[in-house]
C-alpha cells in the first residue's frame, strides 16, 4: 500500500506505458519502488492464500456466522482483482491484452456485465477505470477486510518487516519487465491467470473465463454449509488449475 | 430544498452513467502515408494494405476476446498473441479459438489520404 502511494505520484493514467517507463528510468529509485510494489502485491496474494488454507485446516468457518465467513472470503476475489488491474495499468502489451480480455469476459456476464465492465475495466476508453479500481480495491481490502479483521488477528510489526525485507530482496534481484506494444506473437498473462488463459483456448469464454474462476469463490463462501463435498471440489479445482497453469507456462 | 438538490444530483449522476454506457460514435482515422503493394501498415486499431481490389483495412481486435492482433512476418499471417488464433492477410480465419474472420473496416479515399472508420 505504501509503495503504491509512492509509485502513483509519477504515474499518469493518460500515458500509462510512458509514465511507467519514466518511473523506471527517470525517477530516482523508481525502478526499485515499482518492483517492490509488484513483489509485495504478489506476496499479499500468496500470503492470503496461505492464510485461507490455514483457516480451512483449522475449521475457522465453524467459529463465525456464515455471512461473516463469506464476507472474509470476499477478500480473496478482491485481492485477485486488485492484482489483475495492476497488470492492466502498466499499459504494455500484456497489460493492454489483459484489459481487453477482462472487458470482453465482463461483458459476457448477463445483466450486470456492463456495470462490472464500467466499474473495473472499460479499457477500450483507456485505463482510467482500471487505475481507480486498483486504488479503491486495495483501499477496500485494507479498510473492510484488513482493519476490521486485524482486531481478531494482530498484524505484528516483525512479520510486516520480514515481508518488506523479502519484497526488497526480490525487487533488487529480479527486475519487473515491460513489453513494448505490437511485437510479441505469444503473450503470457499474469502467472495466476495462466490457467484461465489456457482454458480460454479450449472452451467458450463464459465457461472458461467466468464460470470456472467463480467455482472456488462460491465453494469457499458456502464452505460452512457442506464442508466435505466443497473441500473435494476445491481440491479438484486446484489440481486442475495447476495442470492448466503448467500447460500455459510451457507454451 | 435539500431533497431537490439530492434528486438533481441523483439525476445528474444517472444521466452521466447513461452517457457512459451508451455506445460511442465510430472514430475516423486519416492515413496520409502512400501505401506500396505488399506493404502492411500497422496502426493502433487496424491493419491497412493494398489489394487488387483497393485498400483493405482490418480491425486489430481478435474476434475471440478482443486482444490486439499482431503481424507475423515469418508466416505472413496475422496472429492473436493471447490465444494464438491465426488469420490470413485478407483477414480470413485460419486457426485457433476465434472461429471468425477479422472485421473489415470501411475505407474511403480522399484527396488528403485514406480515411479508416473504426467501430465504437
Amino acid at each position: 500500500m505504501v509503495s503504491g502511494v509512492l509509485v502513483s505520484y509519477p504515474f499518469h493514467e493518460d500515458i500509462p506505458l510512458v509514465s511507467t517507463v519514466g518511473l523506471e528510468t527517470v525517477i530516482p529509485f523508481g525502478s526499485f519502488w515499482r518492483a517492490f510494489h509488484y513483489y509485495t502485491g504478489q506476496l499479499t496474494f500468496l500470503l492470503l492464500i496461505w492464510h485461507l488454507v490455514e483457516a480451512l485446516l483449522n475449521r475457522a468457518e465453524k467459529r463465525r456466522p456464515l455471512w461473516r465467513w463469506a464476507f472474509l472470503v470476499g477478500a480473496f476475489p478482491l485481492v485477485t482483482l486488485a492484482l489483475f488491474t495492476g497488470y492492466i495499468i502498466r499499459g504494455d502489451q500484456t497489460g493492454l491484452a489483459a484489459g481487453q480480455i477482462a472487458e470482453h469476459l465482463a461483458l459476457k456476464i448477463p445483466w450486470i456485465g456492463i456495470l462490472i465492465d464500467r466499474l473495473f475495466f472499460a479499457v477500450s476508453e483507456g485505463i482510467h477505470r482500471a487505475f481507480m479500481a486498483h486504488i479503491y480495491l486495495s483501499l477496500g481490502v485494507l479498510a473492510v477486510s484488513g482493519l476490521w479483521h486485524f482486531r481478531l488477528r494482530a498484524l505484528k510489526a516483525e512479520d510486516l518487516s520480514l515481508w518488506a525485507v523479502v519484497g526488497s530482496f526480490l525487487a533488487l534481484v529480479l527486475p519487473v519487465g515491460l513489453e513494448a506494444p505490437n511485437f510479441e506473437a505469444l503473450l503470457k498473462g499474469p502467472w495466476f491467470f495462466l490457467g484461465v488463459q489456457e482454458l480460454l483456448r479450449h472452451l467458450p469464454p463464459f465457461v472458461a473465463g467466468v464460470s470456472f474462476p467463480l467455482i472456488p469463490v462460491l465453494a469457499l463462501m458456502g464452505f460452512p454449509l457442506a464442508p466435505r463435498p466443497l473441500a473435494l471440489i476445491l481440491i479438484l479445482w486446484t489440481g486442475s488449475y495447476l495442470i492448466l497453469t503448467t500447460m500455459g507456462a510451457v507454451r | 430544498m435539500t431533497g431537490g438538490l439530492f434528486l438533481l444530483g441523483l439525476g445528474g449522476m444517472g444521466l452521466f452513467s447513461v452517457s457512459k454506457i451508451l455506445p460511442r460514435p465510430p472514430r475516423k482515422i486519416l492515413v496520409k502515408e502512400e501505401l506500396k503493394p505488399g506493404q502492411i501498415l500497422v496502426r493502433d486499431g487496424f491493419f491497412l494494405r493494398l489489394t487488387k481490389d483497393g485498400p483493405l483495412a482490418l480491425f486489430r481486435r481478435c474476434p475471440h476476446l478482443g486482444c490486439p492482433v499482431t503481424y507475423d512476418p515469418q508466416r505472413e499471417e496475422f496472429v492473436c498473441p493471447c490465444h494464438q488464433s491465426r488469420f490470413s492477410l485478407e483477414g480470413r480465419y485460419l486457426a485457433g479459438p476465434a472461429k471468425k474472420d477479422l472485421t473489415r473496416l470501411p475505407v474511403k479515399k480522399t484527396e488528403g489520404g485514406l480515411i479508416v472508420e473504426l467501430p465504437a
